[in-house]
């Protein structure tokens, strides 16, 4: 009856920004956006469509860093804090629009979605992972974890222990999050290199994304392109994704979030009204942020917007979703005429171009799901694991490198704006490795000695320090200053940490310090990921050792 | 800041050796607190002559990222290295010191707002931190810039796109003296130095093996380079090193190897394929197992496995999950049927073997508490009453047991149903479900019996009360046909046998379940073919009308 698949992916994806030693610092307000912005309105339409028994699947992968700053006490109470403020300005601008017909209406949504959202807030408790780990212990969303950082591997695999430290890192951060171990995994930006696959196979991983020509340039061909997942000769299964979805929802000329009745994101009150007024809602320091208030629509290509009409722009998405559904039964209706079993359509995305970007794109998500389930009977939503376990056999095919980035491979996170950075970071990688190896027996002992905590903590910075976002901040120019700083604070404390180590001159007040501000993966020890694969438990061939000598004493006596 | 302390800071960062450092001078410290902090009332006493240029009057700033960067860049690090003698063991603490100890903690203002009448206290406030400024800037150590040498020769290559290498490389000072000293001053200042590139496609490169090589001057003062490529899909091993005049090439380091992604379809197109089947008792799925030896530890897994569990601890996990048919619409079961419960538990009687278990048609479930209720709804109702009369006055009998859940619910019997002992023949039948068997014993006298015993492990023991009045239903069913008599008629894959008029009839047992008739009857020629299909089905419902 059905007869193919769409397995929507999201992507959502925070960098680890956790400053406690500044109240109002500016980067967090990433974070906070996107949690009123995305991450609650998406449970929002979860909530709705289970409410209304409509069956649907998702895929969502949740990194670890975002995982950690969604369930940190200090974040959780900053962003309580925010909340609170964006609905005393709500309240103002529900005063202030009261005799302007054309933005009060907007303004009243904004109170009633952000009153909803803290009750949302507080009702999963202040955790929002909560949220997402319960439906999908209903069977609706299937999470699926990323590298331990959003590391960008193919340009860390000069160090394979580095790799190897990313992926084992992300997946214990998933089964003590989640409680199970991962089926999947989102390799940050897509980035695939061949052997990487035997790494993902270790920490028990069954498949990955990977970009169209990741797929399609396998060797050998992919008899099903990218409608099928293709087995590495591992066996894990990489899921290509499909260019014509894709294009559907990314495209700026073409795609649906450039429509001109959706919300325009550059017309923040944040930035128009008087600084006077607006003023205990940005920055303290008075530089003007994102409120996330804006009353204009897209209108059109040049500067001039219109007021923003919430049921015009709920009316499209509506019809976008159908557009899009339609488009996929025919692309379905195509592709069996070409395939011996049914398709998958594999539609990744960012999450956050779902709310933040476009502010339409969860009601655009609840309609998408009603629409399928309701009418029409072509294509079914699937997750990847139900479609591995429909169809177990599956061609073996070596997928290319790859990623998802501009032009397909590694030039974004490699040019002339952050190529300085892969020297330290191969090197510090080498001395992570280097100190564990030489320290392993600190490591497997129960216990917090010093040495293991300061070993741990220098695991933690080098870790940090490889996110593949301060590269892609410095490439992009938002930031730059930010993404220097974080960089070079990292690697920094990582320095001094392995010359502490080597040196035996560990600091025990700087070191606590340290745990205090960067306390990511604070339940995890990370530097056992580093050592060789032989040493990797080390505490058995011990015991085996003592055993044995017992055997052969008892066997002496008798002898003689 | 002096000449000879920048030499010391640098030895220290640098070089990693401990070096006992002078401490910060203190009328340093006081104007780093008066930047940083808000200006204190009591201001200490300062020398009342010196005059204060307007200039260097203290600004307070807004407490923020970019104004400690600003101040942070006019003074340098410094770090406070606290002698720990080396030769004393480390020590192995088996407490680990919560960084909320260590500073003091204060009533945060988190949630507070001016506004009158919206007042918010988070629980639990987390503790602020109180750090003097310069143990933030001993924390940050951001001004302090990346080391611009590790002093070590080595060179690394980066994939950039299929056509570009980004290669970094660095030549420690002892590794250049050491060339020139085993050349001569005079080849050497003729040297050029270079990357040399060896194309090492599909071969163990043993440092002579390469397929080709191309040379590429870099000089003595860069350290990366953008290497641009004509062609993808090879490898690449390079080289970083002197060639002098002669030609001879002195290398002085050998990077990775690096694979150029390829960039374009292969020209491979034979299908290979793999079944890679997962593993089945890891989530999501559902696994409904018995114990295979009956009453072996009195834990069932299906009493385990029932109801909501939200963190699955490996192992025959349970949470709900959903399955579908293939090919059909997905429909939410709401009922278990007793046929696959009694085929699961005869076959894991059979074999220990997990995969022969889940060879069943249908291997994964969505269980809700509906589910169950319906499931021992389907009990007659007489053994369902009885029993949880019984075990009400079993679990009165002992009064340590708490009573969580009330009431007359099916749950409320589910919970009671656990108090049966493991390998009691009630036990057994119910979870087998034959409610026919129940029938035939009569219910309610048996389970009088059998508790007053205080549950039987054994059959045979318990006596058999044959009732007077029975009543039994049973149905079978004929098929029967014509055609050509000279034609072949299969039911299925067997052929069915017809009579020299072209018909025939068939009878068979028609037992609960749905049988399917599928018949194909083709010509004696193998012209032609014809195929009808049908199906039976039988429903028994026991139970009052």
């Amino acid at each position: 009856m059905y007869k193919g698949y769409l397995c929507l992916t999201l992507h959502a994806h925070l960098p680890y920004v956790r400053h406690p030693e500044e109240e109002y610092f500016l980067e967090e307000n990433w974070l906070y956006e996107a949690m009123t912005e995305t991450y609650i309105p998406l449970i929002n339409a979860f909530e709705n469509l289970v409410r209304d028994k409509v069956d649907f699947r998702i895929t969502m992968s949740m990194t670890p860093t975002l995982c950690s700053m969604l369930q940190d006490p200090l974040l959780q109470s900053r962003y309580l804090r925010h909340l609170n403020k964006l609905i005393e300005l709500a309240e103002k601008e529900l005063h202030r629009t009261g005799f302007q017909p054309e933005f009060h209406g907007v303004a009243l949504m904004y109170h009633r979605r952000l009153t909803e959202s803290k009750a949302i807030f507080r009702k999963y408790n202040y955790d929002l992972v909560q949220a997402f780990k319960r439906f999908q212990n209903m069977g609706y969303i299937e999470i699926i974890t990323c590298g331990a950082t959003h590391g960008f591997l193919p340009l860390l695999n000069v160090n394979p222990a580095s790799v190897r430290a990313q992926i084992f890192i992300g997946a214990e951060h998933y089964t003590k999050t989640f409680g199970r171990p991962p089926k999947g995994i989102w390799l940050p930006e897509c980035g695939y290199f061949p052997g990487l696959d035997k790494v993902l196979k270790e920490a028990g991983i069954r498949y990955f994304f990977a970009d169209s020509h990741g797929v399609l340039n396998s060797d050998p061909v992919p008899r099903n392109s990218v409608y099928a997942p293709i087995y590495c000769p591992s066996g894990v299964a990489a899921f290509g994704r499909d260019w014509e979805s894709s294009k559907q929802v990314w495209s700026s000329k073409e795609g649906y979030p450039g429509d001109a009745n959706y919300r325009e994101y550059y017309k923040d009150i944040g930035f128009e009204l008087d600084y006077d007024y607006i003023k205990p809602y940005i920055h303290p320091s008075g530089l003007r942020v994102n409120t996330g208030f804006k009353y204009w629509r897209i209108t059109g290509n040049s500067h001039y917007k219109e007021a923003y009409m919430p049921d015009n722009a709920k009316n499209k998405a509506a019809e976008h979703a159908g557009n899009f559904m339609f488009n996929r039964e025919k692309q379905i209706e195509h592709l069996i005429s070409r395939m011996s079993r049914k398709p998958i359509i594999v539609a990744p995305y960012d999450a956050e171009l779902f709310g933040h970007w476009w502010f339409e794109g969860p009601l655009w998500i609840e309609f998408l799901a009603r629409k399928i389930y309701h009418d029409q009977n072509i294509v079914k939503m699937i997750t990847p694991s139900e479609y591995l376990t429909e169809y177990p056999v599956n061609q073996v095919c070596q997928p290319s490198a790859s990623s998802w980035g501009y032009q397909g491979y590694n030039d974004f996170w490699v040019n002339c704006s952050n190529d300085w950075i892969y020297k330290h970071l191969e090197i510090c990688g080498k001395r992570m490795a280097e100190a564990a190896n030489k320290y392993a027996k600190y490591l497997n002992k129960k216990g917090n000695s010093l040495y293991k905590r300061a070993l741990n903590q220098a695991g933690r910075e080098l870790v940090l320090s490889e996110a593949s976002d301060w590269a892609f901040i410095m490439k992009t120019g938002t930031m730059v200053p930010y993404a220097h700083k974080r960089t070079k604070v990292h690697l920094n404390r990582f320095n001094k940490l392995y010359s502490d180590i080597t040196n035996g001159t560990v600091d025990k007040e700087w070191l606590t310090k340290v745990e205090y501000l960067d306390n990511i993966f604070h339940s995890i020890d990370t530097a056992k990921y580093y050592l060789d694969k032989k040493k990797f438990n080390i505490r058995k061939p011990a015991k085996a050792g003592r055993v044995k000598k017992k055997k052969l004493k008892t066997k002496e006596k008798v002898n003689v | 800041m002096s000449a000879k302390r920048q030499k010391v800071i640098r030895r220290v960062y640098e070089e990693g050796r401990e070096t006992t450092v002078k401490p910060v001078k203190k009328h340093s410290v006081q104007k780093k607190k008066n930047l940083l902090s808000p200006v204190p009332k009591k201001l200490p006493p300062v020398n009342p002559v010196k005059k204060v240029k307007p200039s260097s009057k203290v600004k307070i700033k807004i407490f923020d990222n970019r104004s400690i960067e600003k101040v942070l860049s006019k003074r340098k690090l410094v770090y406070k290295n606290t002698r720990i003698d080396r030769l004393k063991l480390p020590e192995v603490t088996g407490k680990r010191i919560k960084p909320a100890e260590v500073f003091t903690r204060k009533e945060s203002a988190i949630g507070e707002i001016a506004v009158p009448g919206v007042v918010e206290r988070v629980t639990p406030t987390p503790p602020k931190m109180t750090l003097s400024p310069e143990e933030q800037r001993n924390l940050f150590i951001d001004s302090h810039e990346l080391p611009k040498s590790y002093d070590h020769t080595y060179i690394s290559l980066l994939i950039k796109d299929p056509y570009c290498i980004f290669a970094h490389w660095e030549t420690s000072e002892r590794s250049v003296s050491g060339v020139r000293a085993k050349y001569g001053e005079q080849a050497f200042s003729s040297a050029r130095k270079i990357i040399r590139m060896n194309d090492v496609t599909l071969i163990d490169y043993n440092g002579e093996n390469a397929n080709s090589y191309f040379d590429i001057d870099v000089g003595p003062f860069s350290t990366s380079w953008y290497i641009n490529l004509w062609c993808d899909n090879i490898s690449y091993i390079g080289e970083i090193g002197y060639v002098f005049q002669d030609g001879r090439f002195e290398s002085l380091a050998k990077s990775n190897i690096v694979y150029l992604p390829r960039m374009g379809y292969s020209p491979r197109t034979e299908q290979i394929w793999m079944k890679v089947t997962d593993r089945l008792f890891t989530p999501p799925f559902v696994f409904l197992d018995e114990t295979s030896k009956a009453g072996s530890d009195g834990r069932s897994h299906t009493e385990g496995s029932v109801g909501y569990h939200q963190d699955n601890t490996g192992g025959t996990g349970a949470f709900e999950s959903r399955h579908e048919e293939t090919g059909t619409r997905r429909e939410i079961r709401h009922s278990i049927d007793e046929k696959d419960i009694v085929l699961r538990y005869e076959k894991s009687f059979d074999t220990a073997k997990k995969d022969k278990q889940v060879t069943g048609r249908r291997r994964i479930y969505y269980l809700t508490d509906e589910d169950i209720r319906q499931y021992y709804a389907k009990l007659t109702p007489l053994l369902r009453d009885v029993l949880a009369a019984r075990l009400a006055k079993m679990k009165a009998a002992r009064p340590g047991y708490e009573l969580g859940i009330a009431g007359d619910s099916a749950l409320y019997r589910m919970w009671l149903f656990g108090f049966l002992p493991a390998g009691s023949f009630i036990r057994r039948m119910i979870r087998t479900g034959s409610s026919e068997v129940m029938m035939l014993l009569g219910g309610s006298e048996q389970l009088v019996s059998s508790f007053a015993s205080g549950g039987s492990e054994n059959i045979s023991a318990v006596k058999i009360k044959q009732r007077t009045f029975f009543f039994e239903l049973n149905t079978e069913l004929i098929v029967y046909g014509r055609t050509e008599p000279d034609a072949d008629v299969w039911m299925g894959s067997t052929k069915v046998p017809l009579r020299p008029d072209g018909t025939f009839s068939m009878r068979f047992a028609l037992p609960d379940g749905r049988i399917p008739l599928e018949f194909t009857a083709e010509s004696r020629d193998k012209e032609e073919k014809r195929v009808i299909n049908t199906y039976v089905a039988r429903n028994t419902h026991y139970g009052n009308p």
